[in-house]
Formats: C-alpha cells, sequence, structure tokens
C-alpha cells in the first residue's frame, strides 16, 4: 500500500489574525473531535485519510458547527448539495464505493441501482454530521487521487486539493495551483495571489498554530484512527 | 443572385450562426455545471493509498 505524507506546519506560511489563539484552535479541534470523532473515524478508515486532517478541514470549513453556511453548502464540511448525487454516481460507477461505506449509505437511504442512480441527495443531508462527514472524505478522496494529486517523492498534493475544494474545480485559482507543479504549500500559495480567501484557507491548514500543526502536536494522542 | 437564393442563404446563415451560439453556451455551461462530476477517477485506488499527517523537521 502506497503511503502519501503531508507535513505540517510549513514555516514561511503565516497564520490569519483572524485566526485564533493556539489553546483556542486546540480546544474547537477537541470538540470536533469529541462530537464526531467516531464519525471522522469510519470516514477516515474508509477514505484512507488520517483523521486528523479530516478533523482540520472541519475546523477550518465550519468551525465544527453542524449547520454553518446556509443554502446548497451548509454544513460541516460545507461542500455543495446539488453536486452530490452526481459525485457519488462518479464513486460508485469507479467501483470505489467499500461495503462499508455503500451499507452507510443505505442507512441514510442512498441505495444505488446498477447506473449509479440514487434518490436526491439535499441540503437538509448535509446536516447530517455522520453523512457529512463521509461525503466529504468521499470528495476529498477524488481529489486526492487525480494525476496532480501527489508527486513521486510520494507527497501529497494538499494545498492544490484545498484550492480545487474551497474555489471549485475548473476556477483559475484551480487551474494555478495545477500549472505550479508543486506539492509545496508555500508555492502554491504564493501561485494564488488575488485570491486572499483561498490564500487565507491554506494558512489556516499549513501553518505553524494552523489546523495541521495543533492537530499533530496538542492532538496527536487525542485523535487516533 | 436568385431572391430565393439570398433568402435561403440569409436564413442558413442566422440557423448557422444561432446553432453555433447554442453549442457554444451548452458546452461552457455543462463546464461549469459539472464541477466534481468531470473528474476521471481511477478505479478502487483509494483502498490501495494511505494519507498521513507528519511533523516537520
Amino acid at each position: 500500500m502506497a503511503t502519501l505524507t503531508v507535513s505540517a506546519p510549513v514555516v514561511t506560511l503565516k497564520a490569519p489574525t483572524t485566526w485564533g489563539s493556539r489553546s483556542a484552535i486546540q480546544g474547537q479541534l477537541a470538540t470536533i473531535w469529541k462530537n464526531y470523532g467516531k464519525y471522522i473515524q469510519f470516514a477516515s478508515r474508509e477514505s484512507g485519510i488520517d483523521p486528523k486532517i479530516l478533523t482540520a478541514f472541519i475546523a477550518i470549513e465550519s468551525g465544527g458547527k453542524y449547520n454553518a453556511g446556509s443554502g446548497n453548502t451548509i454544513g460541516l464540511m460545507q461542500y455543495n448539495a446539488s453536486y452530490v448525487n452526481s459525485q457519488l454516481k462518479n464513486e460508485f460507477l469507479s467501483n470505489r464505493l467499500s461495503e462499508n461505506e455503500k451499507a452507510k449509505l443505505s442507512a441514510y437511504g442512498f441505495n444505488f441501482d446498477a447506473k449509479g442512480n440514487t434518490k436526491q441527495y439535499t441540503a437538509s443531508d448535509n446536516l447530517k454530521p455522520e453523512l457529512n462527514i463521509l461525503i466529504g472524505s468521499i470528495l476529498l478522496g477524488q481529489l486526492a487521487d487525480q494525476p496532480w494529486g501527489k508527486d513521486a517523492n510520494g507527497n501529497l498534493n494538499l494545498a492544490t486539493m484545498i484550492v480545487s475544494y474551497n474555489s471549485g474545480m475548473y476556477s483559475s485559482s484551480t487551474k494555478k495551483a495545477i500549472a505550479s507543479k508543486s506539492t509545496s504549500p508555500k508555492v502554491v500559495h504564493d501561485a494564488l495571489a488575488g485570491n486572499t480567501t483561498t490564500q487565507s484557507y491554506l494558512r489556516k491548514m499549513f501553518a505553524p498554530s494552523g489546523a495541521l500543526d495543533i492537530a499533530s502536536n496538542e492532538l496527536v494522542n487525542t485523535i487516533v484512527a | 443572385m436568385n431572391k430565393k437564393l439570398r433568402n435561403g442563404l440569409i436564413v442558413g446563415g442566422v440557423v448557422a450562426i444561432a446553432g453555433l451560439g447554442l453549442w457554444l453556451y451548452t458546452s461552457i455551461k455543462k463546464k461549469n455545471d459539472a464541477s466534481w462530476r468531470l473528474l476521471k477517477l481511477p478505479s478502487g485506488t483509494k483502498k490501495n493509498r494511505k494519507i498521513v499527517l507528519t511533523k516537520s523537521n
């Protein structure tokens, strides 16, 4: 089995001034784990993504509020509900859904026919934490498995995954991130000049006292697979 | 030029331009709407890789 790594913190990035204190973020991550840890563990096992990364995503996307956001992008992981049916269909038809994932989705009424069709996913489904985290992990897994998702040294291109997740697969920022041909969060960050929103996201994730730094230090024995 | 032929060419041209415009519009719309749908996914890959967070040196 191939192991892809994400290294943090990235000392050349600085957390935004709006980011909380180290202790505040530690508390937020711990609360997320306390409330949703068993769901994160399940999603982590099935997607192969470190639970600390999933927890960090939830912290940045929603602060751990299950009903954060509005409209179709409500929920813990803030993805757009209107795309979920086609995304799950894609995952199903590519034989990527595990039996455990199928069973979990079925528990929420999402049973697939041979063509990968299932019942309509709606914004209200986004409010179900277990379902939200599972689907968020599936979407991140889809990004991780893109041709640009890793380098020859086994480094995951989490920075470009974040750009795509945050700004859209076909956004100019994603094109710039991919064109940088780098898995370095600093290089990807600098390629996004003008997009302060996504740059800020990258800094919250990778900077010293960012979500990954705190998850891999203060919470390394708490957030476990 | 024959009047009928001229009118036919005008109508044909208008239809061709409209068709091209419609094709361009639907192509762009499809690309934008597709978002994640167009991702090509290698089969079963996520079962063959593990993503881990490590501390920087």
